[in-house]
């Protein structure tokens, strides 16, 4: 099979890649190294995969890694809020969700983290209904999403607190 | 299905010609996402569309032009009067696949189960196709059945559609029957009223999903136009129209219910649609 | 609430001790940690439910590039063993091979290609050629148990290791059953008689990480297998059997676990991935995906149950009665303690004199039916809660007051405790903890109870209704689980905590480490914890039957009070006071009148620098002669259309009581995640087959499982009390919650339109049907 190269940032540095055309970005992103992106269905209906292009969650399971060229992407690994002592920090959605007790096993939560980033980064004051429609694409059976959604919810007030004043 | 290479043109008659020299293995990748219901084995050069530039949505007076590269969260996200596109872009799947899913991509392959094709039937409008030259067609036209939909598109680009701006006297109304919020249709209904002088001046009822190919319903329509814009009527339909069709129930159904779902529907979208249509929304 | 001691560390929220690096998606799961040149393993599996395999050659698929290992019955040890992660020797008949002669079901294993690509190990099991006599399949339990029903086991050498029935030749995998008093006679003398039948569907636990493992021959040539898993030293032991090799030989490495729910209770891929690194020498690994997880893994056992009741027109439930077919599927792996746990764990729930049990496990050509939380109870609840309903409206009385009436008290046992056992008779058991009544007051206050009108005042297209059930469940299996715990000081007063315990996501490392802290009167984050490496940590049975907490918890309680009295020895050394005197607090060891005190790491530096050196270090097991059972009481609002049938929920209310929970986020955490897979158990999850036995809708397309989007609001309130024989009076939590959707919703369902659902899920077809019913 061929393989051919293509280029996109990757959190924020631009990188080229050698690809084989029917791989797939989360295959892509695993192979380099970028374990954060779990694998779990295959179809675009569980949200494990999910990373952020051009500002929007997507399933990177469902996508051709050649469709990412030129594009930017932020995975897991991206998201923090700096770097001190030989680690990353966590950024305010990971900080919320540890501290509502929004993950267990934690399979699902970098996914879910990527699409929240995504929504709050488009809209930092989602409501109920944004809130829900923003990661009705990311499944998690053992929270039974309470937690998440009280996390998400408190980062929403959060926001709207900050503006107030 | 297996991508065995890839070009990314940017201008559309490149990529047209990719397409007609490539044939049968040519593969149009707009979003993508529907590699997965593609032969495993079918072996495919993608042609990536997605730099073209077919994207946005452009408001007229009495319509509005959506580029086919306009991803379903785009539409989604729209909020304008008369903008009704977004109340199935809602309903659409989950975030991630709205996310990269196109419009073009949704219209240009019909599965049973797609969405909007059956909402673009009911609303009608026009859509612009381009091969080695351009054509507009009639919405309904193209999507009269699943030959003409294949006999008007084969192998060229879309590159955009044009659906009427609602006005106030009209209604539109759209229900999908799932058992989760992501899951795909079992029964697709769509509904579009159009009133004049407290008369039903026009109709039009798509079925989707429990047909191979979105169904407009003529006769049913037909037996409502001229009707007085009152709920009572949708009460008197002759139901017994729809018994010819052949209904394929889908997860798990039985003819039976499904037949009385797809029904009970019909008469949920009428009822709405004239809602909108009566200004009580 | 009254019990509830005060604490420091328990009974407080700690967050999880690995919720950052999970939060960050570091690589901690078995997928992420394997080698970049490990072997690919694909599987080839039965395309037809029942069949002979005359013939398989394999010899153009090793031939294929980069395959270098191909396994299928004719080269792999045939050693009869089961795949259900137990205690020794299981409950469960030893009917599997690794690979076998037999396809029994669509998705059964019939070889493995091992390569350098998964493409090329695709590529190779399409040129595996398998010619199959095909048999007659078996899809469902009433051809089971026909008379001259084809065989599904008939090979001769399958067997239980423990004298229990086994009757393969007539598809019966078990049978249990126990008296007590004279039902017949007391339902026959009953001024009032039910007689039901309940059938519930085959699920799956859908943990969002699947079933992977992958295995390595390290330096000394041992075979080390890191892999998901809730039973690490079970697997340890089954791959052993499997492959005849010395157990000291194998190492089970457990990572982060991506969920579990009981389908990793399971022996899944461990034995493939460790005879190909051993044929190879070469790292292996095997991942499935989604439609394989969904046609080749473990399921929830379908059951049909009838349920016979006695009733007086005093409210007196004369006599109990449950027959359970269940469906185990093409293996029976679980399938005797599961349905143990149908009787057992839901009918001491009520007072009855007059009690009849008998459940029969039966063989299919239909996926694999193994553990999956709440465990046979699941299935029973919805029958025996529906049961009560339809009681109470007989006598006109409000479910709540008669449940009020008849269930379980404080200080009372029951006859069932002890009659039911997992392939032994059970232990008797009296309830020395128990808030279940005041669970139910709050349960009600908080839905609204006291608005519920009878269905007959209800009119209009959507109609609401509200229901409710009580559950119960236990807290490991009596004087057959043991967990064990070691822990050990270092230089700086941290603490090495070692657990056989397996955290699948539960949080019981953080759970653990709080237990530990709180008898060493030290933080939480002075624990190091490692879990479930059979190498490293003492042994422990796993993550399942709601043990963790209850059973583990108390052997780290025991290793953390030795580990205490060394310390305060060494402290009573340096300090130079009499032990008597001496207490700890907040790590220091310190004299109770006040005048001295030394800190846990000068103790530590002293005990391995200055002077009598030693190891301060404590290992502690734990075994149990009860099982404490949890209580639960569950309401939930739906609304109805009666025009299509769909139901939607609207509100779910669950009060628990888990004893002291250790970490109450966690504890409510544990009781939403199953209340919402309760619901969609009960709304809209379900296997659907083809007429030949294959899973038609095998992934999350057309498997429906809630996203945030369809979560009804959720309440729990968590209604401690105090059960003195588990850790700082604690329960467990984690499987009960899981029981209350089918009878709560089912319950809900009739008090809207006057329809009772028997079987599940409640599909919108269903519930119209029901309606129809009831209109002609
Ligand atoms: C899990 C899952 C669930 C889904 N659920 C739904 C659902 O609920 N409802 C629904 O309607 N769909 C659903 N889909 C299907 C799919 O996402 C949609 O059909 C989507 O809109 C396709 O858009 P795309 O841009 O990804 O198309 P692509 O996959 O890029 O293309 C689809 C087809 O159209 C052709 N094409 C694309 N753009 C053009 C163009 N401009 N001109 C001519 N031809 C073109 C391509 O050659 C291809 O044959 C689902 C898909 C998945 C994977």
């Amino acid at each position: 099979m061929v393989k051919k190269k293509i280029s996109f940032r990757l959190n924020g540095e631009l990188r080229e890649f050698e690809i084989e055309p029917n791989e797939k970005l989360l295959e892509l992103l695993r192979r380099i190294g970028y374990k954060g992106v779990k694998y779990g269905c295959l179809e675009g209906m569980c949200g494990s995969c999910t990373v952020i292009m051009n500002g929007k969650a997507i399933a990177s399971c469902l996508l051709y890694a050649f469709q990412a060229d030129g594009k930017e992407i932020t995975t897991i690994e991206g998201v923090s809020a700096g770097f001190a002592d030989g680690c990353n920090l966590p950024n305010e959605i990971q900080d919320e969700f540890i501290k509502e007790h929004a993950l267990q096993c934690g399979y699902c939560t970098p996914g879910f983290i990527m699409s929240a980033k995504a929504m709050f980064d488009e809209n930092p004051i989602p409501d109920d209904e944004t809130i829900k429609i923003y990661t009705d694409g990311n499944r998690c059976r053992c929270t039974g999403y309470e937690k998440i959604w009280s996390a998400l919810k408190n980062l929403s007030e959060k926001h709207k607190e900050k503006l107030r004043r | 299905m297996k991508i065995k290479d890839f070009v990314i043109p940017t201008k559309i008659s490149e990529a047209y010609e990719f397409a007609h020299s490539l044939g049968q293995s040519a593969y149009y990748i707009a979003g993508g996402t529907s590699a997965y219901f593609v032969q495993a084995n079918a072996e495919k050069v993608a042609i990536d569309i997605s730099k073209l530039p077919l994207f946005g949505i452009t408001a007229k007076r009495d319509s509005f032009r959506i580029g086919a590269l306009t991803t379903i969260s785009d539409i989604m996200k729209k909020e304008e009067d008369g903008f009704i596109l977004n109340r199935a872009a809602k309903k659409f799947v989950n975030q991630q696949i709205r996310n990269i899913s196109t419009i073009g991509g949704n219209i240009a392959r019909v599965f049973y189960w797609s969405d909007f094709p059956v909402v673009l039937k009911t609303l009608d409008g026009k859509i612009k196709i381009t091969g080695f030259d351009s054509k507009i067609l009639k919405i309904s036209d193209v999507f009269h059945n699943s030959t003409t939909h294949k006999e008007a598109i084969g192998n060229a680009i879309i590159e955009y559609i044009e659906i009427p701006r609602l006005l106030k006297n009209m209604g539109f109304s759209y229900s999908k029957e799932t058992r989760i919020s992501s899951g795909f249709s079992s029964a697709t209904v769509a509904s579009f009223i159009e009133l004049k002088d407290n008369k039903i001046k026009d109709v039009r009822i798509t079925i989707g999903s429990v047909f191979i190919f979105p169904m407009r319903l003529f006769e049913l329509e037909n037996s409502l136009k001229g009707e007085p814009a009152d709920f009572s009527i949708f009460n008197k339909i002759n139901f017994n129209l729809l018994d010819k069709y052949k209904f394929n129930p889908r997860d798990g159904m039985s003819l039976e219910y499904c037949k009385h779902l797809v029904k009970t529907r019909i008469k949920d979208v009428l009822v709405e649609s004239l809602k909108e249509a009566l200004g009580e929304k | 609430m009254s019990n509830t001691k005060e604490f420091k560390i328990v009974n407080h929220f700690i967050s999880k001790i690995d919720g950052l690096p999970l939060a960050q998606g570091k690589s901690l799961f078995t997928g992420d940690l394997t080698p970049q040149d490990a072997l690919h393993i694909k599987i080839l599996w039965s395309p037809v439910a029942h069949a002979k395999i005359k013939s398989i050659d394999i010899s153009e698929a090793e031939k294929m590039p980069g395959v270098k290992c191909v396994l299928y019955y004719g080269n792999v040890p045939r050693i009869p063993h089961t795949t259900a992660g137990q205690g020794y020797p299981e409950p469960s008949p030893y009917d599997t091979y690794m690979f076998d002669n037999k396809a029994r079901f669509v998705g059964d294993r019939i070889a493995a290609v091992a390569a350098e690509t998964r493409e090329q190990a695709e590529n190779a099991l399409k040129k595996i050629k398998v010619e199959y006599e095909i048999l007659e399949p078996v899809l469902d339990i009433d051809s089971a148990l026909k008379e001259n029903a084809p065989i599904i086991h008939d090979e001769e050498d399958s067997f239980v290791p423990i004298p229990v029935p086994y009757e393969p030749k007539k598809n019966i995998v078990s049978r249990i059953g126990m008296e007590v008093g004279e039902f017949e006679k007391a339902l026959n003398e009953s001024e009032y008689v039910f007689d039901e039948i309940f059938e519930t569907q085959y699920v799956q636990h859908c943990a969002l990480e699947g079933y992977i493992s992958w295995a390595q021959i390290d330096s000394y040539g041992r075979v080390v297998i890191t892999t998901s898993t809730q039973v690490p030293f079970h697997i340890r032991r089954l791959v052993a059997r499997t492959l005849d090799i010395p157990l000291k030989r194998i190492r089970i490495v457990k990572p982060r676990i991506g969920g579990g729910f009981g389908s990793k209770q399971e022996l899944m891929l461990e034995d493939i991935v460790a005879l190909v690194a051993l044929r190879t020498g070469r790292a292996a690994f095997c991942a499935l995906t989604r439609p394989e997880i969904f046609r080749s893994g473990r399921t929830r056992h379908p059951m049909r149950i009838r349920m016979r009741c006695g009733l007086m027109k005093n409210g007196v439930i004369n006599a109990v009665g449950m027959d359970i077919i269940n469906n185990t599927g093409a293996y029976g792996g679980h399938a005797l303690a599961v349905m143990s746990c149908s009787g057992g764990k839901t009918l001491p729930l009520y007072h009855c004199n007059n009690i009849h049990f008998n459940a029969v496990a039966v063989y299919t050509n239909l996926p694999v039916a193994g553990a999956y939380r709440g465990y046979g109870a699941t299935q029973a609840f919805f029958a025996l809660e529906s049961m009560i309903d339809i009681m109470a409206e007989k006598l006109g009385m409000c479910p709540v007051e008669f449940r009020k009436r008849n269930h379980i008290k404080l200080g009372e046992g029951h006859p069932a405790f002890e009659a039911l056992g997992e392939g032994k008779p059970g232990a008797p058991m009296t309830i020395n903890s128990s808030s279940l009544s005041e669970c139910i007051e709050l349960g009600a206050k908080e839905i609204g109870w006291h608005n519920r009108r009878p269905h007959t005042e209800k009119s209009g297209r959507y109609r609401r209704g509200l229901g409710m059930c009580i559950l119960m469940q236990g807290s490991s299996i009596p004087e057959i689980d043991m967990g064990a715990a070691s822990i050990k000081m270092n230089e700086d007063g941290s603490f090495n905590l070692l657990v056989g315990a397996t955290d699948v996501g539960t949080g019981s490392d953080t759970i653990l480490a709080q237990i530990a802290a709180e008898e060493l009167a030290t933080t939480v984050d002075k624990f190091i914890v490692y879990s479930s490496d059979t190498d490293m940590t003492p042994f422990d049975v796993g993550a399942y039957a709601s043990s963790t907490t209850y059973l583990t918890g108390e052997a780290v309680r025991k290793a953390a009070a030795k580990v205490k009295n060394q310390i305060l020895s060494v402290g009573a050394k340096i300090l130079n006071k009499k032990l008597e005197d001496l207490d700890v607090c907040d790590s220091y060891v310190i004299a109770l009148d006040g005048s001295a005190k030394v800190s846990y790491s000068e103790i530590a530096l002293y005990s391995l620098y200055e002077r009598d050196q030693f190891q301060i270090a404590a290992i502690e097991s734990h075994i149990t002669n009860q099982s404490p059972a949890p209580f639960a009481a569950h309401f939930v609002e739906v609304e109805v259309d009666v025009e299509t049938g769909k139901t939607r929920v609207l509100k779910y209310v669950a009060t628990v009581d888990c004893g002291t929970p250790i970490n109450p986020k966690f504890a409510e955490g544990q009781t939403e995640g199953a209340i919402l897979n309760g619901i969609s158990f009960a709304l809209t999850e379900e296997y659907r087959f083809d007429d030949k036995g294959k899973v038609i809708n095998a992934n999350f397309a057309n498997y429906n499982i809630f996203s945030l989007r369809d979560k009804p609001e959720i309440k729990v309130f968590l209604v401690p009390s105090y059960e003195k024989s588990g850790p700082f009076g604690a329960k467990s939590i984690g499987e009960i919650s899981i029981n209350g959707g089918l009878p709560a919703i089912a319950n809900a369902i009739y008090n809207a339109i006057g329809v009772r659902l028997y079987k599940a899920p409640f599909t919108q077809e269903r519930v119209w049907r029901a309606i129809q019913k009831l209109k002609k």
